[in-house]
C-alpha cells in the first residue's frame, strides 16, 4: 500500500517536474549602446566597449526573481558570465547597427517586469588560471592579469589628440593568480532596471549619461587601477555605479525586435 | 591507475604506440646543470622540465613573430650579454611606448617566489608572461586580443611543427598559447648563473677573486652594511625560493629612493607593493633583485633611476636619495616607510672599492656567452644552407 502511494507521489512530483521544465523557453534579450546624443556634443569617439555580466535575473509581476540560464553553446557566453561586445555595433553614430550582442538563456515562461545582473566576473571564474581559460574568458584583450583577474568593462575612447581608456576590474587582490583569496576592491557592480521586458525591451547603455561628467575632467595617461586615484577614474566609476546609464528602449528599428524562440 | 593504462594499451594497439612513445619522451630526462650544494629551482606540476620544450622555449624568446607588429621579441628587452636585461632606463613596447619600468635581469629567474619588480600575484614564470605578450600597461608585444592570429603564425613556420609535438607528444593540436607559454617558460628555468669568480672562491679557487673582493665579500655580509639583510643567500635576493622551500620568503623592501610628499609617497606607476595591496605601509616596497650580474644590468632599481653601481652605493650610503629639483623632488632618506636597514652607512673610499670589487665578482661571464642560451635562427638557417 505505501509502495503504491510513494510511486504515486513520484510520478506525480516527475509529473510536475517535467512540467517545469517544459515551460522553460529560450529568451534573446537585446542590447545596444545609445550613440547619438554623445557624437553630437563631443569631440571623441568610442573606439571599444566590452564587458563581462553575470548572474542575470529577471523579476515576475508577483515579485519573484528568476534567473536566467546561460545558453553555453553561443561562444560569448559559458554557463557563468556572458561577454557583451559592443564594437561592431559602434560604426555609426545614428544608426543602430544590428550586430549588438544579446544575452541568451532559458527563463520560465512568465512576463517580467525588471532585470538585474552584476556587472563583472564572477569570483571563482575571474581568478581561475587564466592559462585554462575557455571562451568567452580566453579573450587576452579582456585579461587583466597584472591585477590577477580580468578587465569586467574596457570602455576606451579618442578624440585628434587624446586617448581615454577606462579598463575597470578587481583591486587589491591577495594570494597569487589562480588562487586569489580576497580582493579589497571587487568592483563588480550590481545593476537593476525596472520596467524591462526581456520580449519586448533593449537593454540600452547610453554612451553620453556615461561620460557626461567625465568628458571635462583630464584623462589619467594610464588605464585606471590601483586606487583609481586621478578624479577622471572616480568620476567615471561613481557614474557607473549611479547606473542612469542603463535604460530600456522599445526600440524603433523593428530588426531590434527582441526575438524570442 | 597504472593497472588502468596497461588495460587501456592492451586494449587498442594504436594506443600501445602512443603509450610507449610517451615513455620515450619521458626517459629523455632533463638534467639541472648546477653546482651540488645549489639545490634545484621549483618546476610547476604541470609544466615538467624537458629538453624538447626547452629547445622550443628557446627559439620562441627570440621571435619576433610573437609581437603584434613583428618586430619584438622576448629577447629585446631582455639581451643575453647583459645578463638578459636591457641597457635603457625604462623599456620600449609597442610604437615606441615607454614601461614605468626598467627591463629585468632574468639570471636564476627560476628561483624568484613572484615576477616582475613588486607584484606579489605573479608567482609562476608562466602567469608572469602574459604581461609581456598581452598587457596593455602600455602593450609591450602588443598581443591583446590576437591570441589566434598568434597561433596561425607560429603554425606556418615549418620547424615549429616538428618541434612542438616533441616537446608535447600525444597532444592533437600541440601548438597553442600555453603551449608557446610552457616551453619559453623551460627555456627561462635554464638560464642559471652558478659560476662567477665568488662561486669558483666558494669551491675552494682562492685565487678566483681579487683580496679587494674579499674584503669587499666580508663588508657586504657584515651588520655594517646590511646589504645581506635583502640580498643574501646563494641568488643574493632574500626572496629565493628552490625545489626544497618549505616556505615562501616573499619579502617586499622600501630603500628610500623616493619621498614626493614627505609622507612617503613614490612616482605614480611606480609604488611597488602597494599598487597590489593597497596598503599604506607597502609604499615603496618592491622587491630586492639578485645582485648575480649586477655590473652588467645597468642603470639600476625599478625605474633605471641609477645609472651606475658606484651611485648604487652612494645611495645606500646616503641611507635614501635626496632629489631637490623637478616633480619627484624629497627626501628618500625620511622616507616614513624605508626600511630599518637603510640607514646610512659610513665607508672610507677603499671600502667602496672592495665592495663593487666584491659586486665585480659576481659577473659570470659563462652564463653571459653560454651558446644554449644565445639567438639560435642564425645557427638554423646556416644549418640548413649547409645542406
Ligand atoms: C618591451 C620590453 C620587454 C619585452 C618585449 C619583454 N619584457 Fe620581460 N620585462 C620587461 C620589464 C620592463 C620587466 C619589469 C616589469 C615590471 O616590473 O613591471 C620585465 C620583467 C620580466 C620578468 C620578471 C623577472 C623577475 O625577476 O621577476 C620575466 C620573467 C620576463 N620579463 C620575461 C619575459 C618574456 C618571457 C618575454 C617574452 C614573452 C618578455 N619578458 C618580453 C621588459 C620586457
Ligand atoms: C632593506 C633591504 C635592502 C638592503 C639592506 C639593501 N638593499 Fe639593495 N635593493 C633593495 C631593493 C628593494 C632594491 C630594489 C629597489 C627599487 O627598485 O626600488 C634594491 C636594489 C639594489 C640594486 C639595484 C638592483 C638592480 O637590478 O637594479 C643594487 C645594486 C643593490 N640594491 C645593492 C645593494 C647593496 C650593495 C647594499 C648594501 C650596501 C644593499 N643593496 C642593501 C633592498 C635592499
Amino acid at each position: 500500500m505505501h509502495l503504491f502511494y510513494y510511486t504515486l507521489i513520484f510520478v506525480i512530483s516527475v509529473f510536475f517536474l517535467t512540467g517545469c521544465l517544459q515551460q522553460d523557453e529560450e529568451y534573446h534579450i537585446k542590447t545596444q549602446v545609445h550613440l547619438a546624443d554623445f557624437c553630437r556634443n563631443s569631440q571623441f569617439h568610442l573606439t571599444d566597449l566590452r564587458l563581462f555580466i553575470h548572474q542575470v535575473a529577471l523579476q515576475d509581476f508577483s515579485g519573484k526573481w528568476h534567473d536566467l540560464q546561460f545558453n553555453p553553446e553561443v561562444t560569448h557566453q559559458n554557463r557563468a558570465v556572458a561577454l557583451l561586445d559592443f564594437r561592431q555595433a559602434m560604426t555609426s553614430c545614428e544608426q543602430q547597427s544590428e550586430n549588438t550582442p544579446a544575452i541568451i538563456g532559458s527563463l520560465p515562461k512568465n512576463n517580467y517586469q525588471s532585470i538585474r545582473f552584476n556587472l563583472g566576473v564572477p569570483f571563482q571564474e575571474n581568478h581561475a588560471d587564466p592559462l585554462l581559460a575557455t571562451a568567452p574568458l580566453d579573450d587576452t584583450s579582456m585579461h587583466w592579469h597584472w591585477n590577477g583577474g580580468y578587465k569586467f568593462m574596457r570602455l576606451e575612447l579618442k578624440s585628434n589628440q587624446k586617448s581615454y581608456r577606462f579598463h575597470l576590474g578587481s583591486l587589491g587582490c591577495e594570494g597569487e593568480i589562480g588562487q586569489i583569496n580576497h580582493c579589497r576592491v571587487p568592483n563588480r557592480i550590481q545593476v537593476q532596471l525596472d520596467q524591462f521586458s526581456p520580449k519586448n525591451d533593449v537593454l540600452t547603455i547610453d554612451i553620453a549619461h556615461l561620460l557626461k561628467q567625465t568628458l571635462s575632467i583630464a584623462p589619467p595617461q594610464r588605464t585606471c587601477a590601483e586606487d583609481m586615484e586621478p578624479r577622471w577614474c572616480q568620476t567615471t566609476l561613481s557614474w557607473l555605479k549611479a547606473l542612469s546609464w542603463l535604460k530600456t528602449k522599445t526600440p524603433v528599428h523593428p530588426a531590434l525586435q527582441s526575438t524570442k524562440i | 591507475m597504472r593497472f588502468i593504462t596497461i588495460l587501456l594499451a592492451f586494449m587498442s594497439s594504436l594506443f600501445v604506440g602512443g603509450i610507449a612513445a610517451y615513455h620515450v619522451w619521458q626517459h629523455q630526462s632533463f638534467t639541472w646543470d648546477l653546482p651540488k650544494e645549489i639545490p634545484p629551482p621549483p618546476v610547476p606540476e604541470d609544466n615538467p622540465m624537458h629538453p624538447a620544450k626547452v629547445n622550443l622555449g628557446r627559439f620562441l624568446f627570440y621571435d619576433t613573430r610573437l609581437s603584434q607588429n613583428q618586430q619584438i621579441s622576448c629577447a629585446t628587452c631582455h639581451i643575453q650579454k647583459l645578463a638578459f636585461s636591457e641597457p635603457r632606463t625604462l623599456s620600449q613596447g609597442l610604437h615606441g611606448n615607454l614601461t614605468p619600468r626598467n627591463a629585468m635581469s632574468l639570471t636564476n629567474v627560476a628561483y624568484n617566489p613572484n615576477f616582475t619588480w613588486a607584484n606579489p600575484l605573479l608567482t609562476q614564470l608562466e602567469h608572469q608572461m602574459l604581461i609581456p605578450l598581452f598587457g596593455e600597461e602600455p602593450p609591450e608585444m602588443g598581443m591583446a586580443g590576437q591570441e589566434k592570429e598568434l597561433v596561425e603564425r607560429l603554425q606556418q613556420v615549418p620547424i615549429y611543427q616538428s618541434y612542438f609535438s616533441k616537446a608535447f607528444p600525444n597532444e592533437d593540436n600541440p601548438i597553442s598559447i600555453n603551449n608557446m607559454i610552457k616551453a619559453i617558460s623551460s627555456f627561462q628555468r635554464t638560464l642559471l648563473s652558478f659560476n662567477s669568480p665568488y662561486d669558483q672562491y666558494l669551491q675552494g679557487e682562492h685565487q678566483a677573486i681579487s683580496d679587494s673582493a674579499k674584503r669587499g665579500m666580508k663588508l657586504f655580509f657584515s651588520e655594517k652594511t646590511e646589504c645581506f639583510h635583502c640580498h643574501g643567500g646563494f641568488n643574493f635576493s632574500d626572496s629565493s625560493v628552490h625545489a626544497n622551500s618549505r616556505t615562501v620568503p616573499s619579502e617586499f623592501h622600501n630603500n628610500g629612493l623616493y619621498n614626493l610628499d614627505g609622507k612617503g609617497s613614490y612616482p605614480k606607476d611606480n609604488r611597488g607593493l602597494y599598487t597590489f595591496t593597497l596598503n599604506a605601509s607597502d609604499m615603496g616596497k618592491f622587491r630586492a633583485p639578485t645582485l648575480r650580474n649586477i655590473r652588467v644590468t645597468a642603470p639600476y632599481m625599478h625605474d633605471g633611476s641609477i645609472a651606475t653601481l658606484e651611485d648604487v652605493l652612494e645611495h645606500y650610503v646616503d641611507g635614501g636619495r635626496t632629489i631637490l629639483e623637478g616633480p619627484n623632488k624629497g627626501f628618500g632618506s625620511a622616507n616614513p616607510y624605508k626600511s630599518e636597514f637603510v640607514v646610512g652607512l659610513i665607508l672610507t673610499d677603499e671600502q667602496k672599492s672592495d665592495l663593487l670589487a666584491f659586486l665585480d665578482s659576481l659577473t659570470d661571464e659563462d652564463f653571459l656567452t653560454n651558446e644554449q642560451f644565445t639567438n639560435p635562427w642564425p645557427l638554423l638557417q646556416e644549418e640548413s644552407a649547409s645542406h
